[in-house]
């Protein structure tokens, strides 16, 4: 899939400083789960993201374990207290060892 | 319904000419994950504590039609502060192969401990949801979501 790891950050318009705000997230991929099979009745191996992690500016808030059962493009939510103005930066890892990252600015 | 009635049949007849894969993504589940998966996941969480109800509120639809995407969230009361916040929280299906869905771990920058996914559901399942707070408390919150596979059941 050309577009697996394609990934979105989207924030609330009209915040002031120290307001806590909802980020949400997706990130473009397959999400096997291992447990599938193919057309063939093969099976097909696990591929789906494993960690998030959340950076606003040097810091990093939050991170997740993710398993398969995430459901297919991943769309996270999570909340931000929006203290300073830093990107705010989302690191997906998957089972194969890609990187995919996206970031959006958070201004006060 | 009669097609409904004969459902195993039909996927067992589906398996054997190996088309599994025509068949909705949810039903790719194996079936039923054992009560120890689950109970060593949790223990895994709680660190063998045991979690109390309340403070966490869980959200998701008492029917799913479609078990490949249910959307999932979950709240916890709590200041966020450096002294008092929710250290993680883990979402938990007790019927899917591998029960845990997602842990978080979070942090007073957070603002609020809040987290929203869309997950998979491989049959009917309770939904657990699980908060370890800062001073090493565990709360817990658990729904039932019925899965209509096909949309028709």
């Amino acid at each position: 899939m050309a577009e697996t790891g394609k990934a979105l950050i989207k924030l609330p318009g009209g915040y002031k400083k120290d307001d806590v705000i909802q980020a949400q997230t997706i990130c473009i991929h397959p999400q096997d789960t291992g447990f599938g099979k193919d057309k063939e009745g093969k099976p097909i191996p696990a591929f789906h993201v494993t960690s998030v992690e959340v950076w606003y500016g040097e810091k990093k808030i939050s991170d997740m374990e993710v398993h398969g059962a995430i459901s297919k493009d991943p769309y996270i939510s999570f909340k931000v207290r929006a203290s300073h103005s830093a990107p705010l930066k989302v690191v997906w890892k998957d089972t194969k060892g890609n990187v995919y990252e996206q970031s959006a600015e958070i201004k006060v | 319904m009669e097609r409904n009635m004969n459902r195993r049949e039909l996927l067992i007849a589906a398996a054997a000419l190996g088309a599994v894969a025509a068949a909705p993504g949810s039903l790719r589940f194996a079936r039923a994950a054992e009560a120890d998966k689950v109970a060593e996941a949790i223990a895994a969480i709680t660190g063998g504590k045991t979690a109390q109800p309340g403070r966490v509120t869980l959200t998701a639809p008492a029917i799913a039609e479609n078990g490949a995407v249910v959307p999932v969230s979950v709240e916890v009361a709590s200041p966020m502060t450096q002294g008092e916040h929710v250290k993680s929280i883990t979402i938990i299906a007790d019927k899917n192969p591998q029960p845990r869905v997602i842990s978080v771990n979070l942090t007073p920058d957070n603002g609020a401990a809040y987290l929203s996914v869309r997950m998979r559901l491989g049959e009917t399942s309770p939904v657990r949801a699980f908060a370890v707070m800062s001073d090493g408390s565990v709360y817990a919150a658990e729904k039932s979501v019925k899965v209509t596979i096909g949309g028709c059941g």
